[in-house]
């Protein structure tokens, strides 16, 4: 270990060089006066024993030069002179270390960003131990949808069956509940799961104790609750006492048992789950006995661990025999029904299937933008380097190496590139805690974009690669300097050869940014296109508030009349039109769906009853949103209890199954209740109900006094001022039912902004247009840099012109000669490279509509005009210029 | 005198410091010149400012520590000492040195 001590020691001893500097000095001096002292002593003189003594020393500086070798280590020092020399030329020319850190700097930060993201969805595993031996179940209808979630009786069938497949196989229902507790009470996001959720993930809670594997096997026991983490942290203060504590879930006492592990959200992706209850107690929250053998209702997601030595091949083909099983045992319900299995990181995102090609794809683009940055920094480093060319000679004459040189280069770009690094990172740091606040479907998404060592490992990645490419051009060109340059005074012309390749360069920069461009000027159409589109209903001057009277512990006749009185009171409201509730409603986040049997279809042998989406609405709720009604009749308030069940439908349902028929007067069954047959009493057009660019889903809607459920959504229609409304309704929900938490409190305009397909295409949107903006602005700073430095060059050359009678606009067509010579080559190379794309950025994006030419048009003339500008800039510049000045500046 | 000045190992003469801080107890540059010159009866003279470059060797190592101190004639003076490192390192390499000048005496001295 010898050698790491002297090297330990070198860097001590560098970091302390003057102080261990003069302290040679002293003690040279103090030997030197010793030896004399001596020599006088011998008997010589003064001036002979001082001459004697320095003699026989040999020579004070060659020591003390020696002596500062063997004390520092050589690379070390001179790659410090580099940093220092570099530096040093950063400070003298401020304007161009400003531009080159900072748009290395966003093409860094917008990479980071994007690969954040993309880490968050696609790459990062669950914080759990072993988790890529978690699978999340789902199945498959036959000709139908596919179905994420599982009947309680299917799961408990399916464990048992694959008892040797899987470690253990969990579930849990997502549920939106009340919690009261110290007199308030809050709309939480919940967890009802099965015993083994925690100690089948293998976690640990941070405080108490976890739901245990032998709680939630009876209907209604185990009143247990285990907070989530964050949650614990924001309303209970992180208070350790609250374990043991009782409080209310949707008026029902439950204890607090436990806390969540620190970094725990809940097995979903984007939500934070706030609290963990046992299966057991769901029918709180579901509305029904939540461990029932009813198979029609499908509420349960299931998450399970390979068993050690089975591979997920050998899982998917185990739940196929499983299938076919329980297929045979209950045709009904789970016909041409295939289970499968997905690794939990590629099924953690639902419909997540085209992200890993969009992830790819805004990859792809960002890593263009950090090229267009690179390549701007190369140019700018290679006018450095022109204009340090006479350096450059000079420090090769005196023996410099090339690779001395070479290390120089190297060490000013790999500078920049770590600061330019630095700005990425806080500029990223900064767009994703802006993306943090995104809300999706009225909640608060939970986006997790922290630093973990895939993004370190990325950003590093990106950095160096970027170091490289704009270190490695100019170094190797400004290296092969000959000394010829020193004889020639001219010493800062360029050649020809490097006038034209920063010339390509810069051509290959506008090619590039048109393209992102392109991409960007596309997705803000389609969002244009998406938000214009004919919803089918009127979303104008609708506002929504999300309420569950059950969440302060009403039962179902205090909650009938709580929503009838609400209704009553609001309609009254000067402020408000018409009112109405739903359980869902268009674009609500809420989808329903539900297996039915509509009245004299057959459906196709091998399967089971088809599944359609349901709401439940009050009357009023379809007038309220200007839902055009086609045939029959609206709902009643003396639809109720006491009357025939009835039923809506809309055109898409009525077509698929009574095609050509009419359809007032069918009648139709809901499979969980097989005793009651419905009536079809209107007929409502379609509209945009599960996301805006859908196909026509078929819907049946039944009346709320006859399928009561707690959880509704008032929607009013109201008159002039938006927050004046949505106050006053407020107020009268607050006098009817003091405490009672109301979320989703936003216009319908809102809702749809935030509504599943909007909030992913205002992301890619975003990212396009900043992606695009960038690339253009540096393709700009290309442009100018280039003309301007051609223009300044060239100020003999124009000063000899003008002398000889040239007049300024023929200097004008020589200096802008050359800009528009990149746009001639560069834009039609952009355009065929747009052409190149924009099918790929189609089948990636399916929100995405064509090219049309119109928007091409605007683009070349966008980019042709700004290209102008940042070419007339320079040119305005050498016109000014007067023959005298022009070539005194030789 | 044949010896010429720069012909002394590298090594010989980290030997020699630690082997004269051992003798002398803690010393400084020019007591450590005095003393080498002094046993070897000046037959080896050295450039005295060599002696410099080969402390700071020696102490980057470890096998002897410095500090400023005052001589007995007032005048401030950096002192070396040997460090426990430096005293093992001094055992291990005075075995080496006399079994290499035993092997070298048994060479020149043998006969065919």
């Amino acid at each position: 270990m010898t050698w790491l001590r002297v090297f330990s020691a070198r860097i001590r001893a560098m970091l302390n060089a003057r102080r261990l500097d003069r302290e040679l000095e002293e003690e040279l001096r103090s030997h030197i006066e010793m030896e004399t002292e001596a020599n006088i002593g011998r008997g010589m003189s003064p001036a002979q024993a001082r001459r004697q003594a320095l003699l026989e020393f040999g020579g004070i500086s060659q020591t003390a030069e020696l002596y500062r070798e063997g004390r520092t280590i050589a690379w070390l020092e001179a790659l410090g002179e580099d940093v220092r020399f570099a530096l040093r030329g950063f400070a003298r020319a401020p304007g161009f270390t400003a531009v080159a850190i900072l748009s290395l700097g966003l093409g860094i930060g917008v990479n980071v960003a994007i690969f954040s993201m993309i880490n968050m969805l696609l790459l990062r595993p669950l914080p759990v131990p072993d988790a890529s031996r978690l699978v999340v179940l789902g199945s498959q209808q036959k000709g139908g949808f596919p179905m994420p979630a599982f009947a309680y009786a299917d799961y408990r069938d399916i464990r048992e069956q694959t008892a040797a497949t899987f470690s253990g196989l969990l579930a849990y229902y997502a549920g939106l509940d009340g919690l009261s507790a110290e007199g308030h009470a809050d709309r939480i996001m919940t967890h009802y799961v099965t015993g083994n959720y925690f100690t089948l993930l293998g976690l640990q809670p941070a405080l108490g104790r976890v739901i245990l594997p032998s709680e939630g096997k009876v209907e209604g026991a185990d009143p247990v609750l285990v907070l989530g983490y964050s949650f614990w942290k924001a309303r209970f203060a992180s208070d350790p006492n609250v374990i043991g504590k009782k409080v209310l879930i949707n008026g029902h006492p439950v204890t607090v048992v436990g806390v969540g592990p620190r970094n725990f959200h809940g097995v979903q992706a984007l939500v934070d789950i706030q609290a963990f209850l046992p299966l057991s107690l769901a029918s709180s929250s579901a509305g029904f006995p939540s461990l029932s053998d009813i198979r029609s209702i499908r509420n349960l997601y299931v998450m399970g661990r390979l068993a050690p030595g089975v591979s997920l091949d050998q899982a998917q083909s185990k739940l196929k025999i499983v299938s076919q099983h329980l297929a045979a045992d209950h045709p009904n319900d789970l016909a041409g029904v295939t289970i499968t299995a997905q690794p939990q990181i590629s099924g953690k995102i639902p419909n997540g299937e085209g992200l890993p090609a969009a992830a790819a794809f805004f990859l792809a683009m960002a890593a263009l933008v950090l090229v267009l940055a690179c390549i701007n920094l190369a140019n700018l480093l290679m006018v450095r380097a022109g204009a340090r060319q006479k350096e450059t000679a000079m420090r090769a004459a005196l023996g410099g190496s090339r690779i001395r040189l070479v290390r120089q280069f190297l060490t000013e770009s790999f500078l920049l590139t770590i600061f330019g690094a630095v700005t990425g990172v806080f500029l990223s740091v900064w767009t994703c805690s802006a993306l943090g606040t995104l809300k999706a479907q009225g909640v608060p998404l939970y986006l997790d974009l922290s630093f973990d060592g895939r993004v370190l490992a990325f950003t590093a990645g990106a950095s160096i690669f970027a170091g490289l490419m704009l270190g490695l051009i100019p170094a190797l060109r400004g290296s092969r300097t000959n000394l010829a340059v020193l004889a020639r005074d001219g010493g800062q012309r360029l050649s020809g050869s490097r006038q034209r390749m920063r010339s390509v360069l810069v051509m290959g920069q506008v090619a590039a940014s048109f393209v992102l461009l392109l991409v960007a000027a596309l997705l803000i159409n389609s969002l244009e296109i998406t938000r214009r589109t004919d919803l089918g209903f009127d979303p104008h001057n609708i506002a929504n508030f999300s309420m569950d009277p059950h969440h302060v512990g009403y039962n179902e006749t205090q909650g009938r009349q709580f929503y009838q009185e609400l209704l009553r009171r609001v309609r009254g409201l000067p402020e408000v039109e018409s009112a109405g509730i739903a359980i869902s409603g268009p674009l609500s986040p809420i989808i329903l769906p539900m297996q039915v049997q509509p009245e004299g279809y057959e459906f196709p042998k091998g399967q089971s009853a088809p599944t359609v989406f349901y709401d439940i609405v009050s009357p009023g709720f379809f007038q309220t949103l200007r839902i055009p009604l086609v045939r029959g009749r609206q709902f009643r308030s003396s639809d109720n209890q006491n009357a025939p069940l009835v039923a809506m439908v809309n055109q898409a349902l009525a077509d698929r199954y009574w095609p050509g028929q009419n359809p007032i007067g069918k009648k139709i069954l809901r499979t969980p209740d097989p005793t009651h047959w419905l009536e079809v009493v209107g007929v409502l057009k379609d509209v945009r109900y599960l996301a805006v660019p859908e196909l026509r889903q078929p819907y049946v809607f039944f009346p709320f006094e006859q399928s009561y459920v707690p959880i509704q959504t008032l929607r009013v229609r109201y008159r002039g001022a938006t927050d004046t409304a949505m106050a006053e309704v407020r107020k009268e929900i607050a006098n009817l039912a003091p405490g009672l938490p109301v979320a989703g409190m936003e216009t319908m305009r809102q809702q749809i902004e935030s509504s599943a397909g909007f909030v992913g295409l205002r992301l890619e949107t975003g990212f396009a247009t900043v992606l695009g903006l960038l690339g253009l602005a540096l393709a700009l700073l290309g442009i100018y840099g280039v003309v301007s430095y051609t223009a300044a060059q060239r100020t003999h050359e124009i000063g000899v012109r003008l002398t000889l009678g040239a007049s300024a606009h023929d200097i004008r067509k020589l200096v802008l000669g050359r800009g528009l010579l990149i746009i001639c080559i560069g834009l039609p190379a952009g355009l065929l490279l747009a052409f190149a794309t924009a099918p790929i950025l189609r089948s990636l994006l399916p929100g995405v509509r064509a090219t049309d030419p119109w928007m091409l048009s605007m683009l070349i003339v966008l980019l042709s005009s700004v290209t102008l500008v940042a070419c007339y800039i320079p040119a305005r510049r050498a016109m000014r210029a007067d023959a005298s000045s022009a070539l005194r500046n030789e | 005198m044949g010896q010429s000045k720069s012909d002394v190992l590298q090594g010989t003469l980290d030997l020699m410091i630690l082997k004269t801080l051992d003798t002398l107890g803690a010393m400084h540059g020019w007591g450590i010149a005095q003393r080498i010159r002094q046993v070897s009866e000046d037959l080896l003279q050295l450039n005295q400012g060599t002696l410099y470059p080969a402390l700071l060797r020696v102490e980057q190592k470890g096998w002897i520590a410095s500090e400023w101190k005052v001589t007995e004639n007032n005048r401030r003076a950096k002192y070396y000492a040997l460090t426990p490192d430096g005293k093992k390192q001094l055992e291990a390499e005075k075995l080496e040195w006399e079994r290499f000048a035993g092997v070298m005496a048994r060479m020149l001295n043998a006969t065919e």
